[in-house]
Order: structure tokens, then C-alpha cells, then sequence
């Protein structure tokens, strides 16, 4: 075995459900996972700079290939000595391998053996993203885990291409890890893939899992298929998965979604909507999200949260971001650094709460206020149920949990 | 509110400090002074955590109405005034009328009122309006209703009229104030207009003798934004002196607008002693970095980098969305970017230097060329943050270095720093 520059310490495991709460220390930075990522497609975080990320605790943000890849460029980045120092980010970095952009982005991308084909949006001509040359790109971007190129199919499809896209995800792993140039200072991290199909899950784990990796990544969801499937294969994957491993699951971000994945045993999560919805005015609250938009909060002087202490909460109103939400930037900033807030404190009483001992209590506690109405999602209520907490009949879980 | 006027140059330049002002009454700002620009309360771009990161001096913000004017309503509802409501109650600020960083469309004058060009519209307010919302703002220091609407091109007519309103109109608002529980110790400013008709600019003052006011604005010249950037100093400087001259001594000027560094010198020069952050920002907003030197060299100063010419186009990276050439170049050739360098230009795609190079800036100290020209080419919201950061610390340094030139008695040294850094980016 490789030494990879990634330790991954389990310090609790929840007695009920699969979460654990884990340290995976990297070479910028000590993670304390589960752990939500901010996605910085461009090397920004749109609307606040990285001194904000540092105060609000953030160990680990995303970047995303395909984007720095245009711009600025591989050789750039090279040159600046990486990303980290090119966007004065001295912590964790993470990039995708640019293959998922390419296939949401461009409509006229077409995948190959070879890897991925399609039309520069620059200037037009044809373009061809192999494993290769998404490492090459990852690796002098430089950040602390990097992601193979993967084969991905949307998780509406099904038939022959999904297996043929779960077996091709494989040969590509293999190609990825042969052309990784630093895995001394980077980890590759493999993409299971296999559709909504669980025996395609189930091989597509067992081929990753032969590989000397120090991480694995669950991909090819939140991809529009329905959430009782997404849970299943989820569930599914942290079963196969190796525990003493971080795991990954791409893409998720809702405050729900992230509950019931923790329970489901992941461990990494990343997504645009909290941010992206800050640019559009919209904060969140333990109780779903606010439209700060709305004129029901031109009068209203409370701050977003009355129990939040990030920096917008502690001198901010709701009046104000209401007259300057979406109109001046300055609300962006604000209204990002809450989310991103909300999501990191969100993720931390979910890790104390598995240290506690309490986690059951707390995922009952989130869901009361969530939906004070009690109308759980199904799903939700199925996927908890699956790792033995019920929503509905409560008294058993509590007890056995504490 | 206290102005006190502590030394006169030769030039007529003059140092002072506002002070006294009844809601911080130990913060003490010297002239000539930099209002920090805002637009809905706050500096474009920057909340109050990164506003603190360029300066944690105490500081006016300059609150143009018309970019609250929506809003009022909701800041009387709060009641404890627009500085708390926009979370910033540590800054003194004055409400002024227009956006002086923001062109004023000219016309559409009627009777007894202004109009105000706010998001949803045009808007027509009154004094009696005016001095509610001001009311409602709850304002350290305020600007009287002025119709400011003339240029060097205006009718003599034109230019009659906007005086007889604007002494109508400061009329009114003192009345107003004088009643008002809330202004009646509320500093206010008188303004001077009558365009570049220097009868008409001594008719106004005459005219408004007798008023209680704090200051004066000398408004009329431009009708703000780009057009404050192309004054002519040779058609301003006559009917600044004769304005100047019957002006009191005792109490402070100011003179709204982005004006460029070198017009701003000559400015102070003359005896103004108030300023607005609007040149920093519009050129934050174009991805212009200020690097005009901002000091005063001492003794034999090392030949910084040369820049390039302004005469040569800056080459922009095609526009992602559809790949056409952005209309830069183009409206480069209106725009004098003398005191700036364009961080879109491709010039810098790898330049691994700071802004300004020795500048003590959060940005220079941490940030290269390179990546923000690669924020500005992606259009990402963190450019114009860490351009503004710059320009805002830039331009206050400028004025620490416009007072101690006056101390000095060297600001015929800083005018002709500027003036060979202009020719040089001029060659």
C-alpha cells in the first residue's frame, strides 16, 4: 500500500445509524467530517473572499476543473504555485475532474473510450477531455483530493449504458491513477457509479474498492431521479464502502438531504445551492429559507437568525437586506457568508451530536423544525427507517440510542 | 457640528476638522475630507467587515437619497435612523440629494420639485417630501433640495431658474428643519449653483444670506457620474475663485462628484474642503485598479515601473457568453483611464506583482495582478471587492497625503507628481 497524504481518524460512530464523526487530516488543513463543502467554481467563492471562509471555520472548499481549466489555465496555475496560493486559499482544496460540467454544460459533448469529446465554448473548435489530461489539469491546479474522470450517465437513463458506463468508470480510475503525477501531496479519489441499478452499484464499489485509493466518492445522483432511489443507492454504497474511509457524496447540499446522508454513513458533501441561492436573496433557517425579497421583510428587525453568531446576524436586519437584496452586491456578501454559516453550523452540531451520543435526538429535533407540521418526506422517513430511526414511533430509538 | 479652519496655504488650500457632531461627538475628521460614497446605505461592494479591512478610521458616509429614497418608509418604521438600519451606526453620514457617482439624466424640471432617478423610476419630491424623508433618516449632517441641473452648456435661462429653485428650496428645508424635533440640531448644507455664470453664482449666495446653515455644496458644474470626469479647469477656475471669495471663511465646502485627482488638487487648492469617494468607485466598476502616485515623493524617489500608455488599446479577452469582443475598446476612447490601469487588459494575464507595488492594502498585500484580472475577465463578484478595497485605500491615502502636503506646504509638489505621471501615461 501507497502511503496517501490523507489520514482519516474515526473518533465516534453513532450507535443507531451508520454516521461516524471523523478528522481526515489533508496537507493544508485538519477536516472534521461530516463536513459540508463550498463550491468556488472559478477560484472564488462568488461574493466573499477567503478570509471570510477562514472566520467562518470553513476547513475544505471546491473548485471546479473544467472552469480553471479555461480560465486562468493549467500552466498559469502551475506557475503561481497552484491554486491554493493563486487565490490566497491556504486551506483544503477540492476539484471535480471537469467531466461533469462537460456533459450538464455542452449539449454536444460525446463520450468516447478516449474520454470525453466536445466543442470549446471559446472558440469553437473540438476539444477531447481524456482521464489523462484531467489529471494533468488537477494536478497542477494542486488541490488536496482530486477527483477521476468518470464515465456519467444522467440517473434517468437506463440499460446497457449505464453498465457500460459504470465498467468504463473503472478503466478510467486506472488510467487517472497511472497518469497522477503528485499522489504524494494529492489524493485521487474513484467515482462509483452504476445508475439506479444495485447490482451495477454493488460491482462498480467491489472494482473501486480493489484500487489503492484513500477515499471514495458516491456520483451519478442528485441528478433528477426520484429521492427514494437516490437514498437507496446511497445506503447502498456506504454498505460496500469501507468504513476507515472518507466518503464522499457529490453533490447534495439541502439541509434535509444532508441529515439523512450523515445517518446513511457519508461523509463529504458539496453543492452550489446555498450559495447561489444567497445571490438571489434567499437565506436559510433551521425552518427551510427565507426570501428576503419579500416586502414582509421591509419591516421586519430581527436579524436572519436570531441564534446565528456569523457576522451578517450579529449587525445585519432582515429590513435592510431587504432593501438591498439582489440591488447591491455588498447583499450578496452578507447573505453568503449566513449560508455558508448555516451550513457549517448545521454540520457541526450534527458531528457533536454523534460525539454526544445524541444524534437520533438531534436528526428528531432538525426534522420537528424543520417540518413542524410533520409531513416528513417519504423518503426521508424511509431512508432513517432503513438505518432504525422511525420518525412516527419515536420512544424506542431514543432510549436505545442513549 | 463643528468646522474649524487651523491653517491657510499660500494657495488658499486650507486644513481643518469637523467635529462635534452630536450622535459621535469624539470623532473628529480633518479636512480636506473623503465621504466615503455609499448607494442603499452601503459602499458599493463592500459590507461592514470588509469596509473595516481598508480603514478602521472614523469616517462620513455620503447617503445619496435617491438611492433610499424607496426605502423610507421602512427606516421611519425602525426609528432609530438609517445609520443603525443599514448596520453601520459606528460612521457619521450625510444624505445628500443625487447620486454624485451616478449621471443625472438633465430636464424634466416642474414646478416646486426634483426629480429623483430611482430603481423603479423617476420620482418627483418636494421640499416638504424631502425634509420627511430626511426626518425619516435620521441623518448626522444633510444637503438642503438643490436643482444642480446645468453644465458648462446650459442656457442662460436654465441656469436662472436652478438658482431660484435652489434658493426657494433651501429656504423651505431650513424652515422645515427649524421645526423639526428631529433636525433641528441637524448640520445642514446650503448649495451654491448657477452653473458657470458667475453673476449668477453671487446672486445665489447673496440670496441664501441670512440662512442658518453649516456649510456649503457647490453643486451646478456637472450633473454627476462620468460627466464630473471631463471638467474643464480652465471654464471652472474663474467662477470658482469669485464663489470661493464670497464664501465665509468658517464654514466648510464641498463639491460633489467624480472628479479626477489632478481637478480635485486644484480644487483643494481653491478652498474646498470636502470630497466624495465616487472616483475610486466608477473606476472599480470599469476593472480599473488606481496607481496614480498617491504621495509625496520625498527627496530622490525611485522611478516606479513604467506603466503602459494610455494611447494603446487594452486588449479584452472575448466575452464567454457569446464570444463576441466586449464593447471595451470602444467606450475605452471616451474614458480617460490616465490614473488606472485596466486589469481586463490580457497585459496582465500573468503579471505576478501586486496592484501597486509597496501599497499596504489587504488586496496588494495578498492578491497578484493575475488573479485579478482573472476574477474581472470571469466576472467574478469578488473582483470588484478586492478592486474597490484597493481604489478606496488608494484614494484615502491620497487624501492623508493631499493634508500633509497642505502642512507642508507642498501640494505644488503632489500637483506636479500627478502631472508627470499623467504625461508619462500619456506618451
Amino acid at each position: 500500500m501507497s502511503r496517501h497524504p490523507l489520514t482519516f481518524q474515526v473518533l465516534a460512530q453513532c450507535k443507531t445509524t451508520k454516521a461516524k464523526c471523523s478528522l481526515m487530516t489533508l496537507p493544508h488543513h485538519v477536516v472534521e467530517t461530516p463536513v459540508f463543502m463550498p463550491v468556488g467554481t472559478q477560484g472564488s467563492l462568488k461574493g466573499i473572499i477567503p478570509e471570510q471562509l477562514e472566520q467562518l471555520n470553513c476547513q475544505i472548499m471546491l473548485g471546479n476543473t473544467y472552469h480553471l481549466g479555461n480560465r486562468p489555465g493549467p500552466d498559469l496555475l502551475e506557475s503561481c504555485g497552484g491554486l491554493h496560493n493563486f487565490m490566497g486559499w491556504p486551506r483544503n482544496l477540492l476539484t471535480d475532474s471537469g467531466g461533469f460540467q462537460m456533459v450538464s454544460l455542452l449539449d454536444l459533448a460525446e463520450i468516447t473510450e478516449e474520454g470525453v469529446k466536445f466543442k470549446s465554448p471559446y472558440d469553437g473548435s473540438e476539444c477531447l477531455l481524456t482521464p489523462e489530461r484531467s489529471i494533468e489539469i488537477q494536478n497542477a491546479i494542486g488541490a488536496d483530493i482530486i477527483m477521476q474522470l468518470d464515465d456519467v450517465v444522467s440517473s434517468t437513463v437506463s440499460g446497457p449504458r449505464v453498465e457500460e458506463a459504470m465498467h468504463r468508470t473503472t478503466r478510467w480510475l486506472d488510467r487517472c491513477l497511472k497518469a497522477h503525477k503528485r499522489p504524494e501531496s494529492q489524493n485521487l479519489f474513484p467515482i462509483v457509479q452504476g445508475g439506479l441499478d444495485p447490482k451495477l452499484r454493488t460491482e462498480s464499489a467491489k472494482q473501486l474498492m480493489e484500487r489503492d485509493v484513500a477515499g471514495f466518492a458516491v456520483g451519478g445522483l442528485s441528478g433528477g431521479e426520484g429521492k427514494d432511489q437516490f437514498w437507496r443507492m446511497v445506503h447502498l454504497s456506504t454498505d460496500l464502502l469501507p468504513n476507515d474511509k472518507p466518503r464522499y457524496l457529490m453533490g447534495v447540499g439541502f439541509a434535509t438531504d444532508l441529515v439523512v446522508c450523515c445517518a446513511l454513513g457519508c461523509d463529504m458533501f458539496d453543492c452550489v445551492f446555498p450559495t447561489r441561492t444567497a445571490r438571489f436573496g434567499c437565506a436559510l433557517v433551521d425552518s427551510g429559507q427565507l426570501n428576503l425579497k419579500l416586502k414582509l421583510f421591509g419591516q421586519d428587525f430581527r436579524p436572519i437568525d436570531e441564534n446565528c453568531d456569523c457576522s451578517t446576524c450579529q449587525r445585519y436586519t432582515r429590513a435592510y437586506l431587504h432593501t438591498i437584496a439582489t440591488i447591491e452586491t455588498v447583499a450578496c456578501n452578507l447573505i453568503t457568508v449566513h449560508n455558508v454559516a448555516y451550513q457549517l453550523r448545521l454540520m457541526r452540531n450534527i458531528r457533536e451530536s454523534i460525539m454526544n451520543g445524541t444524534f437520533v435526538e438531534f436528526i428528531f429535533n432538525f426534522m420537528d423544525t424543520m417540518y413542524p407540521k410533520k409531513d416528513f418526506p417519504v423518503w426521508a422517513m424511509d431512508a432513517l427507517k432503513a438505518v432504525n430511526v422511525d420518525l412516527i414511533n419515536r420512544t424506542k430509538q431514543q432510549n436505545s440510542d442513549s | 457640528m463643528k468646522f474649524t479652519v487651523s491653517s491657510v496655504a499660500k494657495s488658499t488650500a486650507r486644513l481643518g476638522s469637523l467635529s462635534e457632531f452630536t450622535r459621535i461627538p469624539e470623532a473628529v475628521l480633518e479636512t480636506p475630507l473623503l465621504l466615503l460614497h455609499t448607494r442603499g446605505a452601503s459602499v458599493p461592494h463592500l459590507s461592514y467587515d470588509l469596509l473595516q479591512m481598508v480603514s478602521t478610521e472614523s469616517q462620513i458616509l455620503q447617503m445619496p437619497l435617491v438611492t433610499l429614497v424607496d426605502h423610507t418608509k421602512n427606516v421611519k418604521a425602525f426609528g432609530k435612523g438609517i445609520a443603525e438600519f443599514a448596520g453601520l451606526k459606528e460612521y457619521l453620514n450625510y444624505v445628500s440629494v443625487q447620486d454624485s457617482g451616478t449621471t443625472t439624466p438633465e430636464g424634466y424640471h416642474e414646478k416646486n420639485s426634483v426629480s429623483l432617478w430611482t430603481r423603479g423610476g423617476r420620482k418627483l419630491i418636494d421640499p416638504q417630501t424631502y425634509i420627511t424623508c430626511i426626518e425619516a433618516l435620521k441623518p448626522d449632517m444633510f444637503q438642503a433640495m438643490v436643482d444642480g441641473d446645468t453644465t458648462s452648456n446650459s442656457s442662460v435661462k436654465r441656469v436662472r431658474r436652478s438658482v431660484d429653485d435652489t434658493v426657494k428650496f433651501a429656504g423651505i428645508c431650513a424652515n422645515l428643519k427649524e421645526k423639526s424635533e428631529v433636525l433641528k440640531d441637524t448640520p445642514m448644507l446650503a448649495c451654491i449653483t448657477g452653473g458657470y455664470n458667475i453673476k449668477e453664482r453671487l446672486r445665489c449666495i447673496t440670496e441664501l444670506k441670512g440662512l442658518d446653515v453649516a456649510g456649503y455644496v457647490l453643486e451646478g458644474f456637472h450633473t454627476n457620474g462620468e460627466s464630473a470626469t471631463n471638467l474643464i479647469w480652465e471654464d471652472l477656475d474663474p467662477v470658482l475663485t469669485e464663489t470661493i471669495e464670497s464664501l465665509p471663511d468658517n464654514l466648510p465646502r464641498a463639491f460633489h462628484g467624480p472628479v479626477t485627482p489632478i481637478i480635485l488638487l486644484k480644487l483643494v487648492s481653491k478652498g474646498i474642503d470636502i470630497f466624495d469617494a465616487t472616483f475610486p468607485w466608477l473606476v472599480a466598476e470599469r476593472a480599473g485598479a488606481l496607481v496614480f502616485p498617491n504621495t509625496l515623493l520625498k527627496g530622490n524617489a525611485p522611478i516606479t515601473e513604467t506603466l503602459p500608455s494610455v494611447k494603446s488599446q487594452a486588449l479584452i479577452t472575448p466575452n464567454e457568453k457569446d464570444g463576441s469582443l466586449e464593447n471595451e475598446n470602444s467606450k475605452d476612447e471616451l474614458v480617460d483611464r490616465v490614473f488606472e490601469i485596466n486589469i481586463k487588459d490580457k497585459l496582465y494575464f500573468n503579471d505576478t506583482r501586486p496592484l501597486v507595488e509597496d501599497c499596504s492594502c489587504y488586496c496588494c498585500r495578498k492578491y497578484s495582478r493575475s488573479y485579478i484580472h482573472h476574477l474581472s475577465t470571469t466576472s467574478e463578484l469578488q473582483g470588484p471587492i478586492l478592486l474597490m478595497m484597493h481604489n478606496l485605500h488608494h484614494y484615502i491615502n491620497f487624501f492623508r497625503s493631499i493634508r500633509l502636503a497642505i502642512r507642508e506646504d507642498q501640494l505644488q509638489g503632489l500637483h506636479s507628481t500627478l502631472e508627470q505621471f499623467v504625461t508619462s501615461r500619456r506618451s
